[in-house]
């Protein structure tokens, strides 16, 4: 119950920030160059100047940018929440039945890498604190600085020089052509999975291996110790509990971000998700796309600080929510 | 002084040495000694330090060296592949003589004077290799002349037979039937070689042109200069000509600066040329007195040659530089110094001259020695515009340290402002400054990046670009240090020594800058390492995506982004691992230095 009130009173603690968010996005969107009329109207095929302002007048009518900014702020944000998202000036259609496929597969995507991120490095963030200083924590230890230091981009041409163009495993990038076919999706998922895989491996499994030798460090793990449990149970029922805090602060992010998408690694794949819609979209000056994808991840990332502040109170009873 | 330092140093941080000698022992460091020397020991933080020196000096010190002119291109150099030693003759032919050599863009070909064929520097496309055919059909001829054009070579032998390979898209290595006629009937003079066409110049003094002749008009040449040709220097797409009356002509497309300015008794008979070339746009000649008279592009400025010691005996040109020898055996360079080719050496013994495309040999000492300048080769390759890699990677690397220092420096500075005020004075204050840094931080970063600078109006200059790339970087990254300050600030400001300062009487500035600020150092030094790495990898990224750094100017991602077409990828590889690895290399030397010090700076690391 208490969770619940709890976060109620978040979700009504939300509406201003998202407030202000939308009113910064909306200021942003009236920044970018280019007159968003112009751009719906057709280039030719007028035949006087007059019939031309007045094709000019119809639409600025119709989508009321006639009115004063803070009307037209008003009648965004209503049109928004009623899930209006507007057109796309670039495909013509209304930007809610665009944003489908993109974030289907950028949700299939991101959930394998997600899982076995996870998965991976807990298992290397324990094993690396039980060990430290032994030689399996110094590889992982390089092996992870050179993941954070690595640009994605680099290691995702990486990868598709050796497994695409020298051995010539790995279909390259772009979407599978039949879309049903599991075995396609598969070739096509393996290397953004491993490119995303590494990067967010590197950052994650450092994590768990510094929140879990903060753990081993405690007096309790001493006199676990000390009342003669396996050295199994001290590490994962004593020591590991108590290191999953800081952790799920990382897999609350990853939750949010497997809608996010990853600019970079989709546009150097070709793959066809909501990441390298966005880029694709700013390249057009699509503003309505671009205004509800911004406003999407407004929204997502300030649900992973709730998602993780309800985390922080579910692994550790000690943290209260008030 | 020891005194002194043990008075500065707070009791719980003392660290006692332990060693024999009674005054070592008591020896004690000041915390920021201490930190220093456990980063000395800390191997992989000295590794990363000595590796971004090293970086850091090859960028700066490189750059303050090298010049570079961001919109210079060059589609003759494109894609170039990585390699050295253009200019390296070999030994056999040295030992034999020098007779003559014919410069192409990356490799050079020469004939000795026994008469024997020999090719050297770095075969771009991978067709410059003399077929085995032609090999045999020479094979005990004396060779005569070479030609090398801008990707195909040709050679004469002794019978006036011509061979060519390399190129043949417009069959610029095989020449007409018709012009074998009239090589049969008047012989052959000299052969040349241009960009995808070849030249010959019959005994008689007739000229004629194949392989790629419609584009420049080579095809069309003025019947009342048959049998009036002496002598010719070819071009990328005209062909200077001497005629037998000491006059000079240009053939093919004209129009440029080299026909234009020309000066006009040159185009009356009755000249004494006893040698002349030719750039792109320019001209020289030499007289029979010595004197030289050059005229052309303005960019090329060959009007402007050096004061030379002694009579010029010969003159030569490449693509855009001029040469001349004196009969003292000097030798001087001028116009662009494109690849450093007017760097000449001083010499006082040179007899002959032979340039080309951004090459010059001086060959001394009867064809046994010579010394060379120009392009000895591009280590690192050039790019699709024929631009030096190396040169670009130093540059970039420049930038986009740069921005990354910068924006890591705002992002940093805005955090210890915000988070000391934050974390000092609590209260309404702190809820409102972090209900704005978490709006700040909720907007997923490279999303909203790649939106603002879409946002920048087009019409904004390449340098105020910059300026708001940076600020954008830094005006976004802010929030975490803000919040890590705030976070230690609030469990300083409970601690004795603060409230102490506070009775005392101290003003909050005085407080917060000689107290607290000392204390959260540790946290701003890592905290800007490793942001500097993350910025580093952002700048990259976007300017990769095409949003940050935007050509000409370059910077590390913006030179990879190119490598998103297959062709690049596969065939062109040096134009995207280099910068991949400079960018990655920087940010690990970066990322391991401040891994080490934030284990140097935490003493709960120290324990791990």
């Amino acid at each position: 119950m208490a969770i619940l009130k709890y976060v109620l009173r978040r979700l009504l603690n939300l509406i201003p920030v998202l407030i202000i968010i939308s009113m910064l996005l909306f200021g942003l969107s009236k920044l970018m160059p280019g007159d968003p009329v112009l751009m719906m109207m057709p280039q030719k095929g007028f035949k006087t100047a007059k019939a031309k302002q007045e094709m000019y007048e119809t639409i600025q009518k119709k989508y009321g940018f006639d009115k004063s900014i803070p009307e037209q702020y008003v009648n965004w944000v209503v049109r928004t929440v009623k899930g209006d998202l507007g057109e796309s000036t670039k495909y013509r259609r209304p930007v809610t039945q665009l944003l489908g496929e993109p974030l289907v597969n950028t949700l299939i995507l991101n959930i394998g890498v997600t899982i076995l991120s996870f998965l991976i490095s807990l298992r290397i963030g324990i094993k690396s604190a039980v060990g430290r200083g032994s030689f399996y924590d110094k590889f992982w230890q390089v092996v992870s600085l050179v993941g954070i230091s690595l640009p994605t981009f680099f290691f995702a041409l990486i990868l598709i020089y050796f497994f695409s163009f020298q051995l010539g495993w790995l279909p390259p990038g772009q979407m599978p052509r039949n879309i049903h076919d599991i075995g396609e999706w598969t070739l096509h998922l393996i290397l953004p999975t491993l490119t995303l895989l590494f990067g967010s491996l590197a950052s994650t499994s450092r994590y768990v291996r510094n929140s879990m030798l903060d753990a081993l460090g405690q007096d309790y793990i001493r006199t676990a110790r000390a009342k003669g449990l396996s050295e199994r149970k001290v590490i994962y029922s004593h020591a590991f509990r108590n290191a999953l805090i800081p952790v799920v602060t990382i897999v609350a992010w990853s939750i949010t971000g497997l809608l996010g998408g990853a600019a970079i690694t989709e546009t150097v794949f070709s793959y066809n998700g909501i990441g390298r819609f966005l880029i694709a979209s700013v390249v057009a000056r699509d503003y309505n796309v671009v205004m509800a994808l911004n406003m999407m991840y407004a929204v997502l990332s300030v649900l992973g600080n709730l998602l993780m502040d309800i985390g922080y109170s579910l692994v550790d009873p000690r943290v209260r929510l008030e | 002084m020891k005194k002194k330092e043990s008075l500065k140093t707070a009791p719980d941080e003392k660290k006692v040495k332990s060693g024999t000698d009674i005054l070592k022992e008591e020896a004690i460091l000041s915390p920021g000694r201490m930190i220093v020397r456990a980063f000395l020991h800390n191997r992989l933080g000295m590794i990363g330090l000595i590796g971004f020196i090293i970086i850091f000096l090859i960028i700066f010190v490189g750059s303050s060296l090298i010049p570079f002119d961001a919109y210079f291109t060059n589609g003759v150099m494109r894609n170039v592949r990585p390699g050295y030693g253009y200019m390296s003759i070999p030994k056999e032919m040295l030992e034999e003589g020098i007779k003559d050599i014919s410069v192409s863009t990356t490799t050079s070909m020469g004939i000795s004077q026994a008469g024997k064929f020999y090719t050297w520097g770095h075969d771009n496309i991978g067709n410059l290799e003399m077929p085995e055919k032609i090999q045999k059909a020479i094979e005990g001829q004396k060779i005569d002349q070479v030609a090398a054009g801008d990707r195909h070579m040709l050679l004469l032998t002794e019978d006036d037979q011509v061979f060519g390979w390399g190129a043949n898209e417009f069959h610029q290595c095989e020449m007409p039937k018709d012009k074998q006629k009239l090589v049969e009937k008047e012989g052959l003079a000299k052969i040349g070689a241009g960009d995808a066409y070849s030249v010959g110049l019959t005994d008689e003094g007739t000229i004629f042109v194949w392989g790629s002749t419609l584009p420049n008009r080579l095809n069309r040449i003025p019947a009342n200069l048959n049998g009036q040709v002496k002598d010719f220097r070819t071009g990328a797409i005209n062909i200077m000509l001497l005629l037998k009356d000491g006059s000079l002509r240009i053939i093919g497309s004209k129009g440029s600066e080299i026909d234009t300015a020309m000066p006009k008794h040159l185009l009356k008979p009755g000249n004494d040329i006893v040698s002349f070339a030719r750039t792109q746009y320019s001209g020289v000649v030499a007289y029979g007195d010595g004197s030289i008279e050059a005229w052309g592009s303005r960019n090329e400025n060959a009007v402007n040659f050096p004061e030379m010691e002694g009579k010029v005996i010969e003159v030569g040109a490449g693509r855009l530089h001029l040469s001349a020898l004196t009969d003292q055996g000097r030798v001087y360079s001028w116009g662009p110094d494109t690849y450093g080719s007017t760097h000449a050496p001083q010499m006082d013994d040179a007899e002959k001259l032979f340039c080309g495309y951004y090459n010059n040999y001086a060959v001394e000492n009867g064809g046994h020695s010579y010394k060379a300048w120009g392009l000895n080769g591009m280590i690192l390759g050039s790019d699709d515009t024929g631009r030096d890699l190396f040169v670009r990677l130093i540059y970039g690397g420049r930038m986009t340290l740069m921005i990354a220092f910068v924006s890591v420096l705002i992002s940093i500075v805005l955090g210890i402002i915000v988070g000391l005020i934050s974390g000092f004075y609590g209260g309404w204050i702190d809820n409102l400054l972090m209900r704005f840094s978490e709006i700040i931080a909720s907007f997923p970063f490279y999303p909203l990046v790649i939106t603002l600078a879409a946002v920048l109006p087009a019409d904004y200059s390449q340098y105020k670009r910059l300026a708001m790339v940076m600020v954008l970087l830094g005006v976004l990254g802010w929030t975490g240090t803000a919040r890590l300050i705030r976070g230690q600030i609030i469990a300083e400001r409970e601690k004795d020594y603060i409230t102490a300062a506070k009775a005392l009487g101290l003003r909050d500035k005085k407080i917060i800058i000689s107290h607290i600020l000392p204390n959260v150092m540790s946290i701003i030094i890592v905290n800007f390492t490793l942001g500097y790495a993350t910025n580093l990898l952002v700048e990259a990224g976007l300017s990769f995506l095409g949003f940050g750094v935007v050509e000409p100017l370059p910077s590390w991602g913006n030179m990879m982004t190119s490598a998103q077409s297959s062709d690049v990828m596969q065939i062109y590889w040096w134009r995207w691992i280099f910068p991949g690895l400079a960018v990655f290399l920087t940010a690990l030397t970066v990322n391991l230095i401040g891994d080490a010090l934030r284990d140097c700076m935490d003493p709960k690391a120290l324990e791990r």
